[in-house]
């Protein structure tokens, strides 16, 4: 897309939250500058950039530029300590997020009249009525099957003569493991396309969702902050991910001193938004790690293009396309009575499916030589975890000290899982 | 009253060793022991010859130790003494958390430990109702 109109684009945006949203007016202003100082796409830098933690202060309407009676739909990711961070949409806004997922399932060769199941959870987690509302517009079928009960998905799969799944890659996985317990053969099923995100996944993992199922696997990329998925997706070249330049404006900086890096340089993903109405994002930090395409890709598209996740900024994990802060496990665990503030956290993949264990220290004050209690503590642990993280956790309990003290930062998190 | 030492431990190889080890070298003499398992873990129960040295010595090696009263009674070793125990406390309502027993070469009594959810009256019946003895510490100390 022509430079100069991107930038167009990019000052109306700019302006856009500098009159109505108070919190920009104030960073900018902390910044020493106004919408006018930025002259060019060269002056982007000079922009303060926005935080995962800005966005949690505004719960729980989110970071609002639009009246209240304006927004038609709300979506929420967790948030660091226990909140959620709540990201609003308009009806234009809600259009198009549509006609980006259409865009990208159409990329991937996905048409009109395709059956599309949608096996990404339904509710305030964007996956689900993303793809839903996208696949939609697009013309296809949907089969809104959300997440869990995978026998029925395999059966639902086979009756319906599913041909595009979409799921987060790990629960691609699981769902091939079942089609194969149920003695059906890949080759014979209609399933030709899977559009896989919410968690990264290597190439490895892509090859054994291909081979075990038969089908093409593409990458989508998104972030509830940023919209849901269709913020960036691969073409059927399966080298980096397309974000549509009239959307999104891409840069990669180094998570520690801010700079822009140059494109190739691995670094943080910071995400501009270009069209969202209700919550719009400027200079957003996203936290993943990835890099910037130097040039047009082989499709033919000149759209900006980045590389597959690499990793994380922070201590965030995703664990079956649902976000976890180690913070907010210690928030838990901080407010139930006798618990020690000592705890580490395993997250392993049995067979395919992520699974998070927490243990968590006897203390003395605890015991009380009744099975009972111990039972009826780990059980309220369990709970506690679940209403706060919606996915099941397993606590395991364990001796004074057994849980390894070091001197620096401690080690919470044991993540055992090739991806 | 009998007190019991009981320790809270992971569910696996080794554990009980580290217990057992820690006693040994305290020169503490086991009575009876029982372990209880729930799935990760589990709690060992123990009747020892000095319960206060055992609860010391534990506690200074960092296990979950804690030192509670249990009913114990003294039962002739025969067929029915478990019995006419478990009758009375029912009719009487009171439930049995849990028991384990022990005997003692040379004597022809059996020695129970029990866990109520009223100890004191437990006591009473089962002196009352059956005429038995229940044991001390003391008792436990000298046998």
């Amino acid at each position: 897309m022509d430079d100069d109109l991107r930038f167009k684009l990019l000052k109306k945006n700019l302006n856009y939250v500098y009159a109505r949203v108070p919190h920009y007016r104030k960073a900018f202003k902390e910044a020493g500058i106004t919408p006018d100082d930025i002259g060019g796409m060269k002056d982007l830098p000079k922009v303060p950039f926005l935080y995962k933690d800005d966005l949690r202060k505004y719960y729980p309407t989110g970071i609002l530029a639009v009246e209240k009676r304006e927004v038609v739909r709300y979506h929420a990711s967790s948030g660091t300590t226990g909140k959620p961070t709540v990201v609003s949409y308009t009806q234009s806004d809600i259009r198009t997020w549509a006609q980006m997922v259409a865009d990208c399932l159409r990329l991937v060769g996905i048409n009109e009249g395709d059956i599309i199941q949608n096996s990404y959870g339904y509710g305030l987690f964007t996956g689900g009525l993303g793809l839903h509302y996208g696949a939609e517009l697009l013309g296809a079928s949907v089969v809104p099957t959300s997440g869990g009960n995978t026998q029925r998905q395999v059966q639902i799969m086979k009756d319906f003569g599913v041909q595009v799944l979409c799921c987060t890659p790990s629960y691609a996985l699981y769902l091939a493991e079942v089609v194969e317990r149920n003695g059906i053969d890949p080759h014979e099923l209609p399933l030709k396309i899977g559009v896989f995100g919410a968690e990264p996944w290597s190439d490895s993992m892509r090859r054994i969702i291909e081979e075990s199922l038969d089908i093409k696997a593409y990458d989508i990329y998104g972030m509830s902050e940023l919209g849901g998925p269709g913020v960036g997706m691969e073409c059927p070249n399966q080298d980096g991910l397309h974000v549509w330049d009239d959307k999104f404006i891409v840069e990669i900086i180094d998570p520690k001193t801010g700079e822009v890096l140059p494109e190739g340089e691995k670094g943080e993903l910071v995400f501009t938004s270009l069209w969202k109405e209700a919550s719009p994002v400027i200079r957003f930090r996203t936290g993943d790690i990835t890099y910037l395409y130097e040039e047009g890709c082989e499709c033919g598209s000149t759209d900006q293009r980045i590389g597959r996740l690499l990793g994380r900024t922070d201590d965030m994990l995703i664990i079956r396309g649902v976000n976890v802060f180690p913070s907010q496990i210690e928030h838990v665990l901080s407010k139930i009575k006798g618990v020690s503030g000592h705890y580490q956290i395993y997250v392993d993949r049995k067979g395919s499916l992520d699974e998070m264990e927490i243990f968590v220290e006897m203390t003395k004050d605890l015991f009380n030589d009744s099975m009972r209690e111990i039972l009826e503590l780990k059980g309220q642990i369990e709970a506690d975890m679940y209403a706060i993280l919606n996915i099941k956790v397993k606590v395991t309990i364990v001796e004074p000290g057994k849980i390894p003290r070091s001197e620096g930062k401690a080690q919470r998190i044991v993540d055992k899982r090739v991806i | 009253m009998v007190y019991q030492i009981s320790i809270f431990l992971e569910n696996r190889p080794n554990r009980l060793y580290s217990v057992t080890e820690a006693l040994r070298e305290g020169n503490i003499n086991l009575r009876a022991a029982m372990i209880a398992e729930a799935g990760d873990f589990g709690i060992v129960r123990a009747i020892v010859d000095d319960p206060d040295m055992a609860f010391k010595i534990l506690e200074e090696k960092n296990f979950s130790v804690k030192k509670t009263q249990v009913v114990g009674v003294e039962v002739p070793d025969g067929p029915g003494g478990l019995s006419d125990i478990a009758r009375v406390l029912g009719s009487n309502d009171i439930n049995i958390i849990y028991l384990y027993a022990f005997t003692v070469a040379g004597k022809n009594m059996a020695f129970l430990i029990l866990k109520t959810d009223d100890n004191q009256k437990a006591k009473k019946i089962i002196k009352e109702q059956l005429g038995l003895r229940t044991i001390s510490q003391r008792d436990i100390n000298e046998l």
